[in-house]
């Protein structure tokens, strides 16, 4: 037993001497010397590894992307490797460098932590080149509200506003509902919280469930929680202070308890369907297919993930969340997890970014939409040539009448969390939106203490 | 004296060549030794060794998010750790209870419900080849499937479950299984029980069927009871097999995180630690959090699972 004990405290002296010498290992400066222009050299061969995430979008529109690269450039093949499970995959691919590709598309926002460690490339000067098929720099071309999201500010004395990555897709998160069915019953979308509670009452009053969402996965009551807090903070305070805190105090906003006990009104009132807490993505988007529920909260790839499952002559419709609070008109949010980066030792670096650059243009992004069905935030004009679906999908997200936000965002000390374990748990009952809000409030002021320590500041 | 002489060179002589064709030999077994060693030695030097001393180095370490680099952070990822399973923040305190109310499941539930159910099947009785290939099934198809066939039984609306009772009359029982707190964790316990036996009884299975005919016979003879057979006889001669079954289950319970994580998403009261790790560095790329939170689970486990050792030897030593 001392033997033990001897051998682990040396193993433990050891592992605190390595861990505090080790301590900047992780950070290259290999970003310098792939600050290269994208082009394609003409005199060899070249292979470009492209992995995405193959899920909702499928991956048609890589194929496509596929085609039309290796079309322009003879000399280039453009390897695809699509994966399902690449959230998982893909950190110990970039990590260790093992099987990396050259170019990827994920969701997640593991970029923000791969830019400042040098094992994804800084793609800002990527922003200055001109994307094809516009007048337009990629600066010009990417939404503001993109911007919020894929500017990293790592403050003056690390660089300034980085780009490590350029948005893959991005697009409305709200409330579906089934046009047919809103047709049939003279049912309209509502355009205020109050006329949204009075259309519930009425599909109720017709033995339908208005309203659901996966119950197993919280988060996608978000664009609800958001824009409630947007809608009770006023765009100053939301974005001024809630998504750029100089302190933690925002985080226990009267804002916050009032989406918390909104979100329980909509069950106290029975609004959201019997069960919807046990479910998942793929069941509750069955009740809705089955006209079991009016209105689903969900995202643009609704129609794509379901596309062997809708009925002949199916109709669906995204609406923005109503108006209410001070935010003047309906709320449109948006969702954006998906990005495109540039791993940093590829042997390609001029290449991988001329392939990103191809995969802007206009003609991709409606291709995107036509065989993806998804969207992306850019400055560009869909057709008519999109689906239905699709096409409300883009209205949400661009219409003058709506209000786009997002609560994306790059800055650390921004307190992301949704709550997650406190919706469900008000939800269920267990706990109440004071005591959420409340402990919610907490939660954010010790991760913000930690986050600060982290970053020195 | 020179004949002497002679044969004493030549006794030396024999003698080194012995000693090298022993030698010789010796080393052919050491090169084979070190040939054979060699793989399992690198991998477990690479794949255990190396990345658990990483794990380790990794709970000392946060990360700057502005300048990528890892600092030295002390027990400050322990101190979170500890802080949110205290204050229970986004359910870290109930993913600590669970682990060991997992430890419980599988030491003190499914491992005497296997040897029962082996014990059972070992009598012949009517379909025991049935019942014992009905009880493998879950180990062999994808945990995935299984927990959809098991979501989509206990699935609130359209659910097996569901409507089994309210054809039996029994309405008033129907409930949202698996979205509310007060029976999400008692299903997905139930579903581990059910998914589990197979192996454990596969294993002790195996191991009743080699206790001596003899034996058994002579006690049926004296006339004893089933239930004095299997305490009596049964436990004593399988305690072996028993101990390996529960400790492979004491040490499952410390890395369960895929059947909450499939059927709950951890929701309602069923997360695990293990489940926090996955979620931490998945969703929030905390490597420091999630190292400090597997080494304290590796060390609690550790003690966990050495006093269900200290135990189970004991009763061997009574039994031997």
């Amino acid at each position: 037993m001392k033997k033990f004990t001897k051998v682990l405290s040396l193993t433990l002296v050891a592992v605190m001497l390595l861990a505090g010498c080790s301590g900047g290992g992780k950070a290259a400066d290999g970003n310098a010397s792939n600050d290269v222009a994208p082009s394609v050299p003409e005199d060899k061969e070249v292979t470009l590894k492209v992995t995405f995430f193959e899920a909702g979008f499928g991956n048609k529109w890589q194929n496509w992307l596929k085609t039309e690269f290796e079309k322009q450039y003879p000399n280039v093949t453009v390897e695809l490797v699509g994966d399902a499970n690449l959230t998982e995959t893909l950190t110990p691919m970039i990590e260790s460098g093992v099987d990396a590709p050259d170019v990827y598309m994920a969701n997640g926002s593991m970029w923000e932590e791969w830019g400042p460690q040098g094992l994804v490339m800084d793609l800002t000067s990527l922003y200055e080149e001109k994307v094809p098929g516009t007048d337009m720099t990629l600066d010009e071309y990417i939404t503001d509200v993109a911007k919020d999201k894929f500017y990293f500010d790592l403050g003056k004395e690390n660089g300034g506003v980085k780009k490590y990555s350029v948005p893959w897709s991005a697009g409305p998160m709200s409330v579906v509902y089934n046009v047919n069915m809103f047709e049939e019953h003279g049912w309209e979308y509502p355009k205020t919280w109050e006329e949204f509670e009075a259309l519930c009452e009425e599909i109720k009053a017709a033995g339908i469930a208005p309203l659901t969402y996966p119950g197993k996965f919280p988060n996608y009551t978000r664009p609800f929680i958001r824009g409630w807090q947007l809608q009770a903070m006023g765009e100053d305070k939301f974005f001024g202070e809630y998504k750029n805190p100089t302190s933690a105090d925002i985080y226990g906003d009267t804002a916050v308890l009032e989406s918390f006990q909104n979100f329980k009104k909509l069950f106290d009132k029975g609004y959201i369907m019997n069960g919807t807490t046990a479910l998942d993505h793929t069941q509750v988007q069955m009740e809705f297919i089955n006209n079991k529920v009016a209105m689903i909260l969900n995202g643009y790839w609704l129609e794509n993930e379901m596309s062997e499952a809708w009925p002949e002559g199916y109709r669906i419709a995204m609406a923005p969340v109503p108006q209410g609070g001070k935010v003047d008109k309906p709320v449109s949010f948006i969702n954006m997890p998906d990005y495109m980066a540039i791993y940093n030792n590829t042997e390609v670096p001029e290449v991988a970014k001329a392939f990103v650059l191809f995969s802007l243009s206009p003609e991709s992004c409606e291709q995107f939409a036509k065989l993806a069905g998804g969207l992306r935030p850019f400055n560009y004009e869909l057709s008519d040539e999109v689906s239905e679906f699709t096409q409300t999908c883009q209205d949400v997200i661009t219409n003058e009448n709506y209000y786009q936000y997002t609560d994306a965002s790059s800055n650390p000390l921004m307190f992301k969390s949704l709550g997650n374990a406190y919706l469900t748990q008000i939800s269920t009952g267990e706990i109440t939106p004071e005591k959420a809000a409340e402990d919610f409030k907490n939660e954010a002021a010790t991760e913000y203490d930690r986050v600060k320590t982290d970053l020195g500041l | 004296m020179i004949l002497s002489d002679i044969s004493k060179i030549e006794n030396k002589n024999k003698d080194k060549k012995a000693i090298d064709v022993k030698s010789h030999k010796l080393n052919k077994s050491k090169l084979f030794i070190i040939i054979m060693l060699a793989w399992p030695v690198a991998h477990w030097l690479v794949f255990t060794l190396f990345m658990n001393l990483q794990t380790l180095v990794y709970s000392f370490q946060r990360l700057n998010r502005f300048t990528g680099k890892m600092r030295f952070a002390g027990t400050e990822n322990y101190m979170e750790l500890f802080e949110k399973i205290i204050n229970n923040t986004a359910s870290y305190g109930i993913a600590f209870r669970n682990t060991f109310l997992w430890l419980g499941l599988n030491v003190l539930v499914i491992v005497p419900l296997s040897l029962v159910v082996a014990y059972v099947l070992s009598k012949k009785i009517p379909f025991h080849r049935f019942f014992n290939a009905v009880l493998f099934i879950p180990n062999i198809i994808s945990i995935v499937i299984l927990t959809m066939v098991w979501s989509f039984a206990w699935a609130p609306n359209q659910g097996l479950v569901n409507e089994l009772l309210t054809r039996l009359g029994l309405e008033h029982l129907t409930r949202v299984w698996l979205g509310d707190p007060k029976s999400a964790l008692i299903n997905v316990f139930v579903y581990c029980v059910w998914a589990g036996i197979g192996f454990n009884n596969l294993i002790l299975s195996g191991a009743i069927a080699k206790i001596p005919k003899e034996i058994l016979e002579s006690a049926e003879l004296d006339g004893i009871s089933n239930w004095q057979e299997f305490i009596h006889i049964v436990i004593p001669s399988v305690w072996p097999t028993i101990c390996t079954v529960t400790i492979l289950g004491a040490t499952a319970a410390f890395r369960v995180f895929l059947h909450p994580q499939l059927l709950t998403n951890g929701q309602y009261g069923t997360s695990t630690i293990a489940l926090k790790v996955v979620e931490e560095v998945l969703a929030g790329g905390s490597y420091g959090l999630a190292s400090a939170a597997g080494i304290t689970m590796a060390v609690l486990g550790y003690i966990a699972v050495s006093i269900i050792k200290k135990f189970l030897d004991k009763r061997e030593k009574e039994w031997s």
